[in-house]
């Protein structure tokens, strides 16, 4: 099913962006953390790839300019929503 | 071994270098959290499943079944 | 400013409807210890917070409860999709359908809409800090609470990731509170302002 293979995808951007999310909070309180640091940048180059994947099939991911340029449709609008996946 | 009980008004804010250290630091009616130190990491899968990055931020509290 | 990524931050899913459960989760969408208290708590005591770590801290917490309020969202969302308003009516929340049809809203889980009296800003850092630690706190129990009133083993595996970023939001704002006591006591500030001794 479409949808499946969809949060199949989703999931891989999901898991890295978890990463990094918790390695900045991290680094909020431990700025001078070097081992957090590098690993924070590994996080964010896999999120870069897997994010490109996705959208690259399904659609920005962000907005407001954030997701780079428009295909030949505006894609924003499309569905699903994250609550209806 | 015995303390002073009471502090005078000069010895209640002390500099740096000066301050009392049998609390190891710490103040009197303040409150503190043990330090973390990132070692070890769960891989991103099993990190987004159980909600932290960190094995020593999970179990710390019992997992509600 | 905000920018909203369109992607729930843990996947969410239910085994099938349950609109009592979803008149009782509700609680974490817009009761006085759920997500929307917190990212608004948190959003706004950053402007006066004293140190940049701090203002970053919050500003990331808070919108990472935003993330999570929107889970909230999506649980109550599915719980309740194709209920009809007789199955709102047997879940007792047929005043819910009343006032919002399959719409959500932030209440509490007897229906007491969200109220601003369930954060604080004191402007001090200590305070807030503390208050923050406690607001974690509570919100860690009340998703214990939430997994044992439901026997759905995917909303119990939401609820324990939500449950378990409470415990490291604790762990984070202790940190900053050890930081800002030690920055608080080295610049001998009170309050903002200077202590002569």
């Amino acid at each position: 099913m479409n949808c499946e293979q969809q949060m199949s995808m989703l999931i891989k951007v999901q898991e890295m962006q978890f990463v990094a999310l918790e390695l900045n909070l991290y680094l909020d309180t431990h700025p001078c953390d070097k081992d957090a640091l590098n690993d924070f940048n590994c996080a964010v180059e896999m999120l870069k790839k897997y994010k490109q994947v996705y959208e690259q099939e399904y659609g920005p991911l962000l907005n407001f300019g954030m997701g780079g340029y428009a295909q030949e449709t505006w894609q924003w609008i499309e569905s699903p929503w994250p609550w209806e996946m | 071994m015995k303390k002073e009980l009471y502090k005078g008004p000069k010895q209640m804010w002390m500099p740096d270098g000066e301050e009392d250290e049998d609390y190891g630091g710490m103040k009197l009616a303040h409150s503190y959290v043990p330090w973390q130190y990132y070692d070890k990491a769960f891989s991103p899968q099993v990190a987004l499943m159980k909600g932290t990055l960190f094995p020593e931020l999970y179990g710390v509290y019992m997992i509600p079944q | 400013m905000w920018i909203y990524q369109k992607s729930l931050q843990h996947p969410v899913k239910v085994s099938g409807p349950d609109l009592k459960f979803a008149k009782t989760v509700i609680t974490q969408y817009g009761g006085p210890d759920g997500e929307l208290g917190a990212s608004l708590r948190y959003l706004n005591q950053r402007y006066s917070m004293p140190t940049g770590q701090a203002k970053a801290l919050l500003t990331d917490i808070g919108t990472e409860e935003l993330a999570h309020m929107e889970m909230i969202a999506a649980i109550v969302y599915k719980l309740v999709e194709g209920a009809s308003p007789k199955d709102y009516e047997d879940a007792g929340w047929a005043g819910q359908y009343a006032q919002h049809n399959h719409g959500l809203f932030w209440t509490d889980a007897n229906g007491v809409p969200w109220c601003a009296s369930y954060i604080a800003c004191l402007g001090d850092p200590i305070a807030d800090l503390t208050e923050n630690m406690a607001a974690e706190q509570k919100a860690r129990v009340t998703y214990e609470h939430l997994i044992h009133l439901t026997d759905d083993p995917c909303i119990k595996d939401t609820l324990r990731f939500l449950w378990e970023r409470e415990v490291v939001h604790f762990q984070r704002f202790g940190e900053m509170l050890n930081t800002v006591q030690e920055h608080m006591s080295k610049s001998n500030m009170w309050c903002g302002c200077g202590m002569k001794k």
